[in-house]
């Protein structure tokens, strides 16, 4: 009869074996997976030749990556803009800078900053500032959130200069609320009759999420 | 769900109104849109309130459920930069807006991998 020892002896040597081979076999299909994610001709996220209209906008993006210097990004990702900067687009393939300064703005950070980007830079006047039209709407939604009013959406129009606030419908509550002092904080704008040139009003809708729900074996798409 | 991955060099910090971007969804391929409105706030139809979302008009192509995670790019001196997130789209209803998060509103917390 074969001791303890040497009857345990093959079958531990050939499990240290199977497993070896099985942690060998999961790493290199981890390996594969990772192949998924390379630029490759199969598994490209990015179209393989850069159409045209993006050539068109390149001096422009370029000038607003030097602009962007000029910008605190915070850790929320949020941006804080400099004191007088109302916004930037981009129009006819040509960088448009919204400053309150106007044309007063002389050797201002954006001339310093955009050297060499004059020909595609277009500065224009506005009377709000970025950093204020911000504060305000956010400002304006919570009030309005707390007041049980269904706004569902906003964002500030740079070429208008003007706050876009959506509603799921309008109706002359809805914006009576906003212009009348139930926003109190701003009271002073409401005063000096600005408020009401502050804000577009529109018609909004919720946004889908586009996920993919795998339920039960069933593929559900929303 | 589509998804990419980048190095530093290969993204944009913010995507300016008026800017022409690429996306790519898993379910519909290619599209091409171009920015209508940055750093806004929408309620989603489950009553949540997203924030720093940039919209964005379809010009090519379509969007659909899948191609949420779905990355936008655009191209800056000849080579792609990564610009975003796919989040969702008002397509299904008839419209042809697209929403996605920029690179600039989760760089802080999200580690970005490099594909070399």
């Amino acid at each position: 009869m074969l001791p303890m020892k040497e009857m345990f002896k093959k079958p531990l040597s050939l499990l240290l074996i199977f497993t070896f081979f099985l942690t060998l076999s999961a790493l290199t299909d981890e390996a594969n997976t990772d192949e998924r994610f390379n630029y490759g001709a199969e598994s490209s996220y990015i179209e393989e030749e850069i159409p045209e209209i993006f050539a068109l906008q390149d001096r422009a993006l370029q000038a607003y990556s030097a602009l962007r210097l000029a910008f605190t990004v915070n850790y929320d990702g949020s941006v804080t803009y400099p004191d007088d900067f109302a916004g930037a687009w981009i129009e006819n393939f040509k960088l448009h800078i919204a400053t309150t300064s106007g044309l007063q703005r002389g050797n201002s950070i954006y001339n310093q900053l955009l050297a060499g980007f004059e020909d595609v830079v277009v500065f224009t006047e506005a009377n709000f500032s970025l950093n204020d039209l911000n504060q305000i709407r956010s400002v304006v939604f919570d009030v309005l959130r707390e007041e049980g009013i269904p706004a569902i959406g906003h964002y500030v129009d740079v070429r208008q200069n003007r706050i876009n606030m959506s509603f799921l419908e309008i109706d002359e509550s809805n914006i009576a609320s906003v212009l009348s002092g139930e926003a109190a904080v701003l009271g002073r704008m409401v005063e000096e009759g600005v408020f009401a040139d502050l804000f577009n009003f529109s018609v909004g809708e919720f946004v889908d999420p586009e996920s993919v729900e795998l339920r039960g074996g069933m593929y559900l798409s929303r | 769900m589509g998804c990419i991955l980048v190095d530093e060099q290969q993204q944009v910090q913010g995507t300016l109104l008026g800017t022409v971007v690429s996306k790519f969804g898993y379910m519909s391929g290619y599209a091409r849109a171009n920015v209508t409105a940055q750093n806004q706030v929408v309620t989603s139809s489950s009553g949540f309130e997203i924030r720093g979302l940039t919209r964005a008009t379809l010009t090519q192509g379509t969007s659909q459920g899948g191609d949420s995670g779905g990355p936008y790019s655009l191209s800056v001196s000849g080579a792609w930069r990564f610009a975003g997130v796919h989040y969702g789209s008002n397509v299904a209803s008839g419209g042809n807006s697209v929403w996605f998060s920029p690179h600039v509103r989760f760089s802080n917390w999200f580690t970005v991998r490099t594909t070399n």
